[in-house]
């Protein structure tokens, strides 16, 4: 699923940024607070303007939160998206009155509903001030990963999933043997049950570590579903050995061709950051206060790892003093 | 305008390389950079030899008629022979290496008698700022601390920093008559220029 370009202006800090033919699997990485965050909200904006057009600000906190306020002094004053992809293209501005217009749509082959309409996902395990979606169903995981054990039920009822599950979730984490879906029988809730190597009994979902439960959510993310999505995931290293962040980006990579997902991590993992090619790289910075994306295409890095030449500012505004 | 890279040894120097005095600097110089980038060195020459080769050719792959390589000697008592064993590092086809050998880049701060005379709240001068006893950090901690009754904490990209919103730059330290690694800079910088 290609995207050929995005184009944000206007939004937080990101006063005009472009993507240029981004690789399906990209990571962005930068400093603290240089935008990457506001970059993928800006994405998750615009998958609510495709499905909800007229409701989608009120999710976000409206224009005068969203909008560049280095540019509230301005005479015009909006918020634009366009997304293009090989066989479509849209547009749409937010407005100072707390409107949302879509200004051009063309999607003859449906790649933008791949891309923006149900399967869109924003992953960010364990933030709870992110989520939007009201919905929490068995259908993908929300935000904040907190309708896991849902999603999860739904993937292991599948055979070839729920054994490849298993199957990296016994690679990732030693010890574990499997999951169960188990239902209250009170309250006729779901809930997840980890068994262990050499344990006789289960444990129970709030007795997991909070690697082993990142881990779990993030398969789950990975396998939600098998048409195409588009999904986002913020900072995945969290609660992560460096190992298993490596093999979770051979994962991702995977995925993404296998399935023709289009993955998009952001973080601050130099693990992460060492296992991308160049043409995945996205780095994320600031300059003079407005936020800015540089791509690598052409990049001979001299038997440099991608985080070494981060880290040593071969890419330029790397650092973070 | 010529395009110029550059090598700094650690955090410090990048931190120096990459602030908009050291750009303004460049510009009056008629000189453009093509990268400011950390060898990552901890201190240590070994520690970032390895890597030296494929950050000089990346340089020279952005066409950068002149990169200087900024590296503390410390206790190394012949720049020749620390120069030396820098060459030694990478590939000696890449004619356009300027070393630059410092005793610590601290020294420089040291030499910038305006700015710390700014910071201490009044008069500083330091004589021989490339010949201290103790490496140059350890001076400068120790003079503030005596001065003001504050350190200047452990983190050198930190104090770097400090300096550099209060006023010091490069050019600043080579008006002091015993700064001459501070000197040699600015004169190959010109150099570049007016080649």
């Amino acid at each position: 699923m290609l995207i050929n370009k995005v184009q944000i202006k206007n939004y937080k800090s990101l006063d005009d940024v472009t993507i240029i033919n981004p690789s399906p699997f990209s990571v962005f990485f930068g400093t603290n607070a240089a935008g990457k965050s506001n970059l993928f909200e800006a994405l998750e904006l615009t998958s609510f303007v495709f499905r909800k057009p007229s409701e989608a600000l009120k999710f976000f906190g409206g224009f005068k939160e969203l909008f560049t306020f280095q540019k509230l002094g301005a005479e015009e004053k909006e918020i634009s998206v366009s997304v293009e992809v090989p066989n479509g293209k849209m547009n749409f501005k937010v407005l100072d009155e707390n409107k949302s217009v879509i200004t051009g749509f063309a999607d003859s082959k449906g790649e933008l509903k791949d891309l923006f309409g149900e399967t869109f996902s924003r992953i960010f395990l364990g933030n709870q001030k992110i989520n939007k979606e009201i919905f929490k169903d068995d259908k993908k995981l929300i935000s904040n990963g907190s309708n896991l054990v849902k999603v999860l039920s739904r993937l292991l009822k599948d055979e070839v999933i729920s054994e490849e599950i298993i199957e990296w979730l016994q690679f990732l984490i030693p010890e574990l043997k499997s999951l169960e879906i188990k239902q209250n029988e009170l309250t006729g809730e779901d809930y997840l049950l980890v068994w262990e190597e050499n344990s006789q009994e289960p444990f129970s979902g709030n007795l997991v570590s909070d690697g082993t439960t990142n881990s779990i959510a993030l398969l789950a993310s990975l396998y939600q579903t098998d048409t195409p999505q588009f999904l986002l995931i913020e900072e995945p290293e969290n609660g992560l050995n460096p190992k298993v962040i490596r093999e979770f980006v051979h994962l991702c990579r995977e995925i993404s061709e296998k399935k023709n997902h289009n993955i998009w991590l952001a973080t601050h993992s130099q693990t992460l950051v060492s296992e991308i090619k160049p043409e995945e790289a996205i780095l994320i910075y600031k300059e003079s206060g407005f936020t800015k994306a540089k791509q690598f295409f052409d990049l001979n890095l001299y038997n440099l790892k991608m985080d070494e030449a981060w880290l040593s500012n071969v890419l330029g505004g790397g650092i973070p003093w | 305008m010529k395009k110029v890279g550059f090598i700094g040894e650690g955090e410090s120097e990048v931190v120096l390389l990459t602030s908009s005095s050291f750009s303004e600097l460049l510009v009056e110089y008629d000189l453009e950079s093509v990268g400011e980038i950390d060898a990552m060195g901890r201190g240590n020459l070994e520690n970032y030899s390895e890597k030296l080769d494929s950050k000089l050719k990346i340089l020279v792959e952005r066409k950068a008629e002149k990169i200087f390589i900024i590296s503390d000697l410390e206790q190394e008592p012949c720049i020749n022979h620390y120069k030396q064993k820098i060459t030694n590092t990478y590939n000696s086809s890449i004619p356009q290496v300027e070393i630059i050998s410092v005793k610590a880049i601290e020294a420089w701060i040291l030499a910038d008698s305006v700015t710390m005379e700014k910071l201490l709240r009044g008069r500083f001068y330091f004589d021989q700022p490339e010949s201290t006893i103790n490496l140059p950090i350890s001076e400068l901690q120790n003079i503030f601390l005596y001065r003001t009754g504050r350190g200047l904490g452990s983190s050198k990209p930190r104090i770097m920093k400090k300096f550099i919103k209060n006023g010091f730059n490069l050019d600043k330290a080579a008006e002091h008559t015993n700064c001459d690694s501070a000197k040699y800079f600015v004169r190959k910088l010109k150099e570049v220029s007016e080649a």
